[in-house]
């Protein structure tokens, strides 16, 4: 999981200020941190295209229904694709399918099941960006709330939450999770039997669970090291001085000067989240048949790869390009709230 | 018989295999295809010869010398004769050890011979005493002689719990006081199930009739042990041979070099030859680059055979112009499709018949057209006395476990019975949730019978927790039960039809075909068994059919296949169809 540190922050963002050129060209009044980030995002061309192809991606996944409507009538089964029904005949006796990219099948069938690999990538995208933005946003409160408690309140909590905080980190974290999914699924279960789709529903919010449990921690000592400092600035001092409710100094006060580091570890973590759910479903962890994910395809995918690559690479490059806009969006963000970079 | 292979995908644990107390059937090999030829299996039931005499006849143009590779995908936990039941290291223990009987391959049939002994063993008047007597001139690799108390020993070795822990369990059913002896180390070591009474003479006493020991004595479980040579858990390191090869070098879990024994000979072996100079196995191979390379046939890969089911990325390749360097052929292993017939009444078990997508299993289960053939039986074409039938669930149905079945006619079926949308039948099962195609097979099979009518609660659970629910006869199940299949241990229906129908089997607190109890099931096994062993078999056969039109227990679905891949200087590869694996005691190989 990632973990943007300040100190890095401050490191590169001094080094592009050296080759920035200087600022003060027009005379701006008045606009916050956030504005000017927002501006200079927008200035942004990786930034900009990084951001089109996420919102692709999130239209494909929330129109996945209208889109798999689109393909046309199989001339075989007779039937529009979905992306569950198995239609076996339209597989050879090794498994192989008989019909290639058509215009009822945009990507092929899957071999061996003869589902619809347009209709399964479609709706593959939907498990990778609810699981990464959920998770990512219970993260970050999860995080911000502990950093605020443990900086701002020193003490005995500060040593508490520091303490949890490296030990969560000491943890093994996939090895750990391989062992807690199966666990937990048995737990929630209570000993019933369970469907397939039961099972995978449990695994879908085990798995947003495990990943906010294991993915706080950074960001947490982040904020708490910000707000140790924050804490002994002057404004913060007379805030306190002339009695302003503590609630009042943290969301209003210390807050504010945190939204950059937080917006940027989120938009790090989104990317990071939906490799791990990949990763977990590839090493059998995480969603389970008959739910359709990008990482549970490419597992299946590989070792057809050399007769049927049609199978593969649909996921493989949707998953890269989704991670890798993610991660330069989440770069671009962070060098836009970064007030030592100049662009 | 065990087996270890880890057949293509998996299909085993996918299916649902579970292994069952003798004779456990726990594999699957990739399998494959129905498209009509496949059921065509060659008739290769083991007969017997109690006259034959070495040497082993010679094979026409064969040549000495090279050392042929064996790499496959299984590891062996331990070269002990008497722990090892499994189709792999039977086939290296038939390199280098010497029951009291061996099979010989004649014009692609399985006869049995005698091997150290001289003929296949006497019975007494009450059947209830055997005695074998041993060849002159046996020696053990150190070339002391063999004597009978070296059989006895190691007979009396295959009950420890601890040495012999994954053997089979015949004997302590049968052998006379056997059933809680604890072998020579722990138990009597003067027990009287298994005698010498001198150097040549082995008699075995037994509990009940077993016309079928001298199968059973062909087991590597019966080649000689010196007892003073015994290093218990150790002596897997280096088991005394007493066939053409001797252990040279032996890493556990990784590879086993076989040399030339010098003391072998072939004066007294009928079954056994020596071309190659040495084998070389290599253990916990991957599958695919392995099958790839030997087709490719370089350097040492043309000398080097593989016996994993071929993976369907080559399929092109055997069936194009490498099909000189692959062979196929049947094994030992029955599938069938098990049902609860205390749950489910006749007409309904019919009706699921009707509708059971065979095609569609084996596509999403990743088997191929040559890992597996269709079958109408539950006694396989290779034993001797299988009936060849093909029973009809309804006039016209055909039930030969091929078709993707009937989905119409199973709904009709099931509204006859009083079954429709507002009151389904509900079929319960269980399946593997932590194996990726056990998933994917129950997509397809859940998704197909329900388009025929049925309701169906899938329940997911981990394989090992699997193997538990449905081996208990009491689960919550109505089918898909344990077993899912059976391999038998010897080619006689007395190993299959037994352990898995009827209710002695039932009543040992494991689930059988069908879960079912009947008297008439259990007075004609009973009445079967009583006969001999020549007369058993047509017995067996009549009785599959008669089982199969009026029970309908279990649905038959298909045999297993063997695989071997090997290289172009392989020669003589012959699947042996009593365990899927070639017979590579008739392997040559051209320099």
């Amino acid at each position: 999981m990632p973990e943007p540190s300040a100190a890095t922050l401050i490191e590169e963002s001094e080094e592009t200020s050296s080759t920035t050129a200087p600022e003060h060209q027009e005379v701006r009044t008045g606009r916050s941190p956030g504005q000017v980030a927002w501006a200079r995002l927008k200035r942004d061309k990786v930034a900009i295209i990084c951001f089109a192809i996420i919102l692709f991606f999130l239209l494909v996944a929330i129109f996945a229904p209208f889109l798999v409507s689109l393909e046309a009538v199989d001339p075989i089964t007779g039937a529009k694709a979905d992306p569950s029904t198995v239609h076996t005949e339209l597989v050879d006796f090794n498994g192989l399918p008989t019909v290639g990219a058509s215009s009822a099948h945009w990507l092929g069938v899957e071999p061996r099941l003869g589902r619809d690999l347009f209709a399964r990538w479609a709706y593959g995208a939907r498990p990778s960006l609810i699981i990464g933005f959920v998770a990512a946003f219970a993260s970050t409160v999860v995080g911000v709330a502990l950093g605020l408690i443990g900086g701002y309140l020193g003490g005995a909590s500060d040593k508490v939450i520091s303490w949890v905080i490296d030990f969560f980190l000491s943890l093994p974290i996939l090895l750990l999770v391989l062992a807690i999914i199966p666990i937990m699924q048995k737990r929630i279960a209570a000993g019933g039997d369970l469907t397939p789709e039961e099972t995978s529903t449990i695994r879908f919010w085990v798995l947003i669970v495990i990943l906010v449990v294991f993915g706080w921690m950074g960001l947490a000592r982040l904020v708490r090291g910000e707000v140790k400092s924050l804490r002994e600035r002057e404004f913060v001092q007379a805030a306190r001085a002339i009695g302003v409710p503590t609630r009042s100094i943290l969301f209003r006060e210390i807050l504010p000067n945190l939204v950059g580091p937080i917006i940027v570890s989120a938009s790090i973590a989104v990317p990071a989240y939906i490799t791990y759910e990949a990763t977990l479903s590839y090493l059998g962890a995480g969603l389970v048949e008959p739910t359709a994910s990008w990482g549970r395809t490419i597992a299946d995918a590989q070792n057809l790869f050399a007769t049927y690559p049609l199978w593969l690479w649909p996921s493989v490059i949707g998953l890269s390009l989704l991670v890798l806009a993610l991660s330069l969006l989440g770069d671009s963000i962070r060098d836009a709230f970064d007030p030592t970079s100049r662009r | 018989m065990r087996w270890t292979k880890v057949l293509t995908v998996g299909a085993a644990a996918s299916l649902g295999f579970v292994a069952a107390c003798g004779a456990p059937a726990a594999n699957n090999g990739g399998a494959g295809g129905t498209n009509g030829t496949g059921g065509k299996v060659d008739t290769a039931g083991a007969a017997l010869d109690p006259n034959a005499k070495g040497p082993a006849p010679e094979v026409p143009g064969a040549k000495k010398g090279g050392i042929l590779t064996v790499p496959y995908a299984s590891t062996p936990a331990n070269m002990d004769p008497s722990d090892q039941f499994f189709q792999d290291t039977a086939v290296i223990f038939s390199l280098t050890h010497r029951a009291l009987t061996t099979y010989v391959s004649r014009d692609g049939k399985q006869v049995l011979v005698p091997d150290l002994a001289t003929d296949l063993g006497k019975a007494s008047e009450d059947g209830l005493t055997w005695t074998f007597t041993l060849k002159d001139g046996v020696k053990f690799e150190d070339g002391t002689p063999v004597k009978a108390a070296d059989i006895v020993f190691a007979a009396k070795r295959s009950f420890d719990p601890d040495l012999a822990a994954n053997g089979p369990t015949y004997q302590r059913e049968f052998f006379k006081g056997g059933a809680d002896y604890q072998g020579p180390y722990k138990g009597d070591k003067n027990w009287k199930g298994v005698e010498a009474p001198d150097d040549k003479t082995v008699v075995f006493h037994l509990e009940k009739r077993f016309e079928t020991l001298p199968y059973f004595v062909s087991f590597n479980q019966f080649t000689p042990i010196p007892e003073a040579k015994d290093k218990k858990a150790d002596y897997q390191l280096h088991p005394l041979a007493t066939g053409p090869y001797m252990f040279d070098k032996y890493t556990p879990g990784t590879e086993l070099v076989l040399k030339r024994n010098p003391n072998w000979d072939p004066a007294t072996d009928p079954a056994r030859h020596n071309y190659p100079d040495g084998f070389h196995f290599k253990w916990g191979v991957d599958t695919i680059k392995t099958q790839t390379a030997i087709l490719a046939s370089n350097g040492d890969d043309a000398t080097s055979l593989n016996w994993d089911p071929i993976d369907s990325s080559l399929i092109p390749q055997i069936e194009g112009d490498k099909k000189a360097q692959f062979e196929e052929g049947p094994s030992s292993c029955v599938l069938m499709v098990n049902m609860d017939a205390r749950k489910i009444p006749l007409e309904i078990r019919k009706a699921i018949a009707v509708a059971w997508p065979f095609d569609s299993i084996h596509k999403a289960g990743g088997e191929t057209t040559h890992s597996f053939s269709p079958a109408s039986t539950i006694i396989p074409p290779q034993i001797p006395g299988h009936l060849d039938y093909t029973a009809e669930v309804v006039p016209g149905v055909k039930m030969n476990g091929q078709g993707d079945g009937n989905p119409t006619m199973a709904k009709d079926m099931l509204a006859k019975a009083g079954y429709g949308p507002d009151k389904p039948f509900e079929l319960i099962y269980y399946y593997t949730n932590d194996d990726d195609i056990a998933q994917k097979v129950n997509q397809v099979r859940k998704q197909k019978l329900e388009a025929a009518g049925f309701k169906v609660q899938d329940i997911g659970v981990p394989g090992a927790e699997r193997r538990k629910i449905v081996s208990d006869p009491k689960g919550k199940y109505n089918m898909l039960q344990s077993p899912r299949g059976w391999c038998f241990d010897w080619p006689s229906a007395d190993s299959i039809i037994p352990p898995t129908f009827g209710t002695i089997a039932l009543s040992g607190g494991s689930t059988t075909f069908g879960n079912f109890s009947d008297a008439k099931i259990d007075a004609e096994i009973k009445r079967i068994q009583a006969l001999s062993i020549t007369e058993q078999g047509p017995e067996w056969g009549k009785m599959d059919k008669w089982l199969t039109e009026n029970y309908l227990l279990a649905i038959p679905d298909n045999n297993d296949k063997g695989n071997s891949v090997f290289g172009t200087k392989v020669k003589n590869v012959h699947n042996n169809p009593n365990k899927g694996m070639p017979d590579l005691t008739d392997v040559w190989l051209d320099q």
